[in-house]
């Protein structure tokens, strides 16, 4: 079926019934909903922006609330969930049922935001107060109070602090010549805190200052430093205690996430159709909208909106030639998981054809090729299904399961045609990969030239089909004769031809003539005829590059020959480490494990990774350009939670 | 040269010495390379797991890719071994060949890890900024590998050639 007929759709109803509509589309999801581009259009512009704004405000709170939930009672996602996401698997009943909890939601959230600031509030103090006691410890050994310090009439204390050495601070007070005591409080790293003790009349603080003598005061408003120490310490008591009651209330309010995530979802989707409701134009009664819809969906559509029983007009029509039309691609079951390929590269534009069918034989082929094991086949063919039964996946992450399944599937194949089980050989294969590796390496070329002469010819049939039977011939026909004679006249001897050669070298001069030639087609006048010629000589040139293309496939071989080679030798440690006595079987399983293992992970990484890029590069390259809009509906996107049907279906 | 240090060459077998080498040259490139081309990715990637541990998985795959070049050396290096197993002695010419044999996978393989580590990790920027299309910064990290591959392929034929 390949890309699927669209009808443009064009929805008239009453304004009143505007979102009612909407609301509908959004459940069928099968409905792209376009722009209108009209000064019209602007009629709810302002409105939509509006509603966006209002929702968007909602959701900011939502996420912030499911930020804090996160914050204090973090969901740890395992392994697969790294991959895919955390998701909230719930049935249509539980939704429904938090759906009708909006009252209880309103105060959960104002609660959860209002703890959060006390938290946060709490959090700062507690660090203020920490900050404050760690400055008041250099200090400990003042005994005096504030009080008794600044009541002091004959004697004056100085406290302050000195970095690096106090040295030189003596010599100034022995050269001044006055009764003094000196008293190290403290130390912090090279900072020594001090308490001077001298007369009243005595010299100032700022002579001191020469010294490295700076005046400073314990951090205290008033009474002994021990005290100050002993208040900080009871309040930071009592920061800590509540600090634990509000973290452990913000813990107990995770058991509400389900209720905030159903509720942003709610929101999400109510934003994607205020968004859409731009697009819709109206006037003082009357709304329209234009949109695609699938062709073979239409009739659920249609059906659907009539059973809304309210007054709509709906008229369907044919795409015209100039319009844009949106891509969805239908296949068979057995080739639709390879659509993940085409969607990772682009899609096909509405008039090219979807490579989907011809790229699955071939990935399939090429992957079992690389991969190259029936045991690795399983294992991932194994995990791959593991995941479908045991994760919520979106539909696109289905898919890639389902192509990897299959194309597994193709190197079981493969490793049973060649007899290779984990690098074990049971039994006498068709051939052996590592000891016939020219075989393999001709099998390679040969699946890259037919796989290259595919897409040629796919070229030429969308000539065809768009009636332009002589651009085919010209082009796609005579360059496949071509490269064919090329590869008759190089490989004569060897395919054992000898005994035409004459017939395959005229033959071969014949065809390369008419491609020059093929190159005048169209030019007016014998001068821009024979301008052509050296143009035409430049395709026969382009071969180099069809070659190099088919050069490209060696990498199926390299990956095989690679896996393979690691395989044999993993095995071969395996067998050294069986000959140990006692604990020889341990040792082995666990060289098993763990070299497979790791063998195992390189080599679908290699075979996806190349195996893609001969898709994309080398077979794209003769037919494909992509760049095809992807058809998106209005639809239920749930950003938590996930239906529980969704998951069986 | 004096006569202790030709004492050091006394009894060399010149034809395994420079099929070790050959071996050597193999391993020892191409697992230099993978290992800087995989510090790039992965100081890449780590540098995005800070932002959103989510993405680990994703950036794993493109940490990983630049660790084949290691591989297809080793490969080579275990067959030069395989190859040698058991003989005392094999001839100088032999030793040359096995020792050229090891050169393609060893130096290109040591300049395309290098290459595409930075490939990896600029892709690990796509997974960063937009991971929908992560899958692209993967293809194009693995064209760099074309050319590693390219030469496994011609350092496992010049040793098949290689009769003992």
């Amino acid at each position: 079926m390949a890309i699927a007929p669209m009808k443009h759709l064009e929805l008239y109803g009453l304004l009143p019934h505007k979102r009612v509509f909407l609301r509908e589309l959004q459940k069928l999801g099968l409905v792209e909903i376009t722009d209108i581009s009209t000064e019209q259009a602007e009629r709810f512009e302002k409105e939509s922006l509006e509603q966006i704004g209002a929702i968007e405000k909602d959701l900011n709170r939502l996420s912030r609330v499911l930020a804090v939930l996160n914050r204090f009672d973090p969901q740890k996602p395992n392994l697969v969930e790294q991959f895919t996401g955390i998701r909230t698997v719930l049935t249509e009943q539980e939704r429904e049922e938090l759906l009708s909890r909006s009252d209880e939601l309103v105060s959960i959230v104002e609660s959860i935001l209002q703890d959060e600031s006390t938290y946060n509030r709490l959090e700062q103090e507690n660090a203020e107060t920490k900050r404050g006691l760690a400055e008041l410890a250099p200090w400990e050994g003042l005994q005096l109070s504030v009080e008794e310090i600044a009541a002091l009439k004959r004697v004056k204390i100085l406290t302050g602090t000195v970095e690096g050495k106090i040295d030189p601070l003596v010599e100034i007070l022995e050269q001044a010549g006055v009764p003094y005591v000196l008293e190290v409080i403290g130390r912090l790293a090279d900072r020594y805190y001090l308490a001077l003790y001298l007369p009243a009349s005595a010299l100032a603080a700022a002579s001191l200052k020469t010294a490295g003598f700076t005046e400073s005061a314990p951090p205290i408003a008033r009474g002994t430093v021990a005290k100050g120490k002993k208040q900080l310490e009871a309040r930071l008591e009592g920061l800590e205690k509540e600090l634990a009651e509000v973290r452990e209330r913000l813990h107990s309010y995770s058991q509400h996430r389900r209720l905030i995530q159903v509720f942003y979802d709610q929101m999400y989707n109510a934003k994607l159709r205020a968004e859409v409701e731009r697009h819709i134009i109206g006037g003082s009664r009357v709304f329209a909208l234009e949109g695609w819809v699938e062709a073979a969906r239409e009739p659920i559509v249609a059906e659907a909106l009539k059973k809304l029983k309210l007054p709509h007009e709906l008229i369907l029509r044919e795409p015209n030639e100039e319009e844009e039309v949106p891509v969805v691609l239908h296949n068979t079951k057995a080739i639709t998981p390879f659509e993940s390929l085409i969607e990772s590269f682009s899609l096909p534009r509405q008039q090219e054809v979807d490579p989907t069918p011809s790229v699955a034989p071939f990935f399939f082929i090429f992957f079992g090729m690389a991969l190259g094991d029936a045991g690795y086949g399983l294992v991932m063919a194994a995990i791959c299904f593991w995941l479908l039964r045991k994760t919520v996946m979106r539909p696109s992450g289905k898919k890639l399961a389902w192509m990897f399944i299959f194309s597994s599937l193709g190197a079981v194949l493969f490793g049973f045609i060649v007899s290779s089980f984990f690098g074990y050989s049971p039994y006498k294969g068709l051939f052996s990969p590592t000891g016939d590796s020219m075989l393999l390496l001709g099998l390679a070329f040969g699946l890259g030239l037919i796989q290259l002469y595919v897409g040629t010819m796919i070229s030429g049939w969308m000539s065809i089909r768009d009636g332009r039977w002589q651009d085919a011939f010209w082009n796609q026909g005579l360059w496949l004769l071509f490269l064919t004679a090329i590869l008759l006249v190089l490989g004569k001897s060897a395919l054992g031809l000898e005994a035409y050669s004459h017939m395959i070298n005229t033959g071969a001069l014949i065809i390369t003539a008419l491609l020059v030639l093929g190159n005048m087609r169209g030019k007016k006048g014998l001068a821009a005829k024979l301008l052509a010629i050296p143009g035409g000589l430049f395709t026969i040139y382009g071969s180099i590059g069809f070659f190099s293309d088919v050069l490209s496939y060696a990498r199926l071989m390299a990956l095989g020959l690679s896996g393979g080679v690691m395989a044999s030798v993993i095995n071969m440690f395996v067998g050294m480490a069986w000959q140990v006595p006692w604990v020889g079987w341990l040792i082995a399983v666990a060289l098993f494990l763990v070299g497979h293992g790791l063998n195992f992970g390189l080599s679908i990484l290699g075979a996806y990774v190349h195996c893609s890029r001969l898709q994309f590069l080398e077979f794209f390259g003769k037919f494909f350009e992509g760049g095809g809009k992807p058809f998106t509906p209005l639809q239920w996107e749930n950003q938590y939670i996930f239906q529980a049907e969704e998951r069986e279906a | 040269m004096n006569a202790n240090a030709a004492g050091l060459f006394v009894g060399v077998d010149w034809g395994l010495t420079l099929a070790y080498l050959g071996a050597a040259i193999a391993v020892v490139l191409s697992g230099y390379g993978s290992a800087r081309g995989v510090a790039t990715a992965g100081q890449a990637a780590a540098g995005v797991v800070t932002e959103d541990p989510s993405k680990y998985g994703k950036t794993i795959i493109l940490t990983a890719l630049p660790g084949s070049q290691g591989i297809y050396g080793f490969v080579i290096g275990m067959l030069i071994f395989l190859k040698l197993q058991g003989k005392a002695s094999i001839p100088i010419s032999a030793g040359w060949s096995l020792l050229a044999a090891g050169i393609p996978i060893g130096i290109v393989g040591l300049l395309s890890a290098l290459w595409q580590g930075r490939v990896a990790a600029a892709g690990i920027g796509i997974v960063a900024k937009r991971p929908e299309e992560a899958s692209k910064g993967l293809v194009y990290a693995g064209m760099v590998e074309t050319y590693a591959i390219l030469s496994l392929v011609i350092s496992f034929f010049l040793l098949n050639n290689v009769t003992l």
